[in-house]
């Protein structure tokens, strides 16, 4: 009877310590015009492995949920599930099991622009689509950026009185996109997941 | 008899298929995101001077993308002489225009439908006229979670003789209860749908519609009366009942 009652604790315990190891993610979602925008939105969501507390707050824009911490979500992903569902998230917080905050702050200013640009800028999945979007739209100057990940071509628009070429290509590398001129350093190419390692030797071979 | 049978098969796709959102006699530019399928119908019968017109789709939408959405609908039709499969229409909404705020939305959407001839012939194109028709629209929607407003504005091809028409529609919708999720939503809608004939012509039509939405289902009820009508007098539309019900996956 002790012994049972023992292995019941132990499970119990074990139960816990378990469902702490979750990772909690909080994003601010624009668009959620109505609750069916909100159930398009946790659809779109169902498919993560293990999600788990899903709250959505229609007033607020507050969408949240859990996720083990072994699934290892990134912000990239919310960002491009959030974009597959159909609307604009503005902030993505994930709050890690071990304390550690990863946070993608997704507002830009508005900015008048003046120049067009296309160059390739190495990826390979929608992630490396999110980030890289992010990273340009990040920089001072730059209006509009959309990433292909078919043709590798980022199309951008800037204000030149505000920033250059060079500048975005160093804001990209910083990420761990290499462009065919700005090339990241390994320590940032070795920093982004393993979904968006692409192969550095390919893709410059295809370049040529 | 005819309304019996389409009575069953409306609440057979209340128990067999998914909700969806507003408007109830209009289109909307919001769509439910990448690779969702909806299931859904909006028994459409209409009474005229010579009796009831029923037609009753199964309406089968998907959206390959975040911003496109493709749909088969096939139509039980009757009318006070006839009844079987009306015309198949084939569908495509394409989003050309999203933004987004806290709490709204405002998006445009070029949208196409066409019509096959594989019904039979009613004298009412929204029923069945065994005849090729073609529409091209756009539509656009402005969602917040106190009211939505949408328009669509296109050009309806019909062969066999009828005459080609501009379409103009205008839709509010109301919500009732505080917006919340897992949805659970009472809406009133007030909108008007129009037909403008290059004779100078018109048909203004006038619905009022409320829906029900819980968790996936939603049901549509609305009653559309005309407002001003340039009809033959024997396919004069004196008013049309929608019954509706959507699921989504």
């Amino acid at each position: 009877m002790k012994n049972l009652l023992l292995i019941m604790i132990m499970s119990i315990l074990t139960g816990f310590t378990l469902d702490a190891q979750r990772d909690i993610v909080t994003a601010q979602v624009d668009g959620l015009g109505c609750p069916y925008c909100a159930y398009g939105l946790e659809k779109k969501f169902k498919k993560v492995k293990g999600i788990k507390n899903v709250k959505i707050e229609i007033e607020e824009g507050i969408f949240t949920f859990t996720v083990p911490s072994e699934v290892d979500l990134q912000v990239e992903e919310v960002d491009n599930r959030v974009d597959l569902a159909g609307y604009t998230a503005k902030s993505i917080e994930i709050e890690r099991a071990d304390g550690k905050v990863d946070k993608m702050e997704l507002e830009y200013a508005d900015v008048e622009t003046n120049k067009t640009a296309e160059f390739a800028v190495y990826g390979i999945c929608n992630m490396c689509k999110s980030r890289i979007e992010n990273a340009a739209r990040k920089t001072v100057g730059v209006g509009e950026a959309k990433w292909d990940k078919k043709t590798k071509i980022l199309k951008l628009k800037y204000n030149s009185e505000q920033t250059d070429i060079a500048t975005i290509k160093a804001a990209l590398a910083k990420k761990g996109h290499d462009t065919e001129d700005t090339k990241a350093t390994d320590v940032a190419y070795e920093n982004l997941p393993a979904c968006c390692a692409y192969d550095r030797d390919d893709l410059k071979e295809r370049a040529h | 008899m005819k309304y019996i049978a389409s009575l069953i098969l409306a609440i057979f796709i209340i128990q067999s298929s998914f909700a969806q959102g507003p408007p109830i006699t209009g289109d909307k530019a919001i769509m439910l995101g990448e690779g969702t399928i909806i299931v859904k119908t909006l028994t459409r019968i209409i009474n005229t001077k010579e009796g009831n017109y029923v037609n009753a789709p199964l309406m089968l939408h998907y959206l390959p993308k975040s911003n496109m959405l493709v749909a088969l609908h096939i139509p039980y039709a009757s009318s006070p002489t006839e009844s079987g499969l009306g015309d198949l229409t084939a569908r495509m909404k394409y989003q050309i225009y999203r933004k987004d705020q806290r709490g709204k939305s405002h998006r445009i959407a070029l949208k196409s439908v066409h019509w096959l001839p594989t019904g039979f012939k009613t004298g009412i194109p929204d029923i069945s006229i065994d005849e090729y028709q073609t529409l091209f629209s756009v539509i656009s929607g402005y969602e917040t979670l106190k009211h939505g407003i949408g328009t669509e504005v296109g050009y309806r091809y019909i062969g066999g003789g009828f005459p080609d028409f501009w379409v103009v529609n205008l839709g509010f919708g109301l919500p009732l209860l505080k917006q919340v999720y897992p949805v659970n939503q009472l809406n009133l809608y007030f909108e008007y749908d129009s037909e403008w004939f290059s004779n100078g012509e018109k048909n203004i039509f006038y619905a009022q519609g409320i829906q029900y939405a819980r968790k996936r289902i939603t049901l549509d009820l609305a009653i559309q009366i005309p407002l001003v009508r340039n009809e033959l007098a024997a396919v004069r539309r004196d008013y049309t009942l929608f019954l509706g019900a959507r699921y989504s996956y």
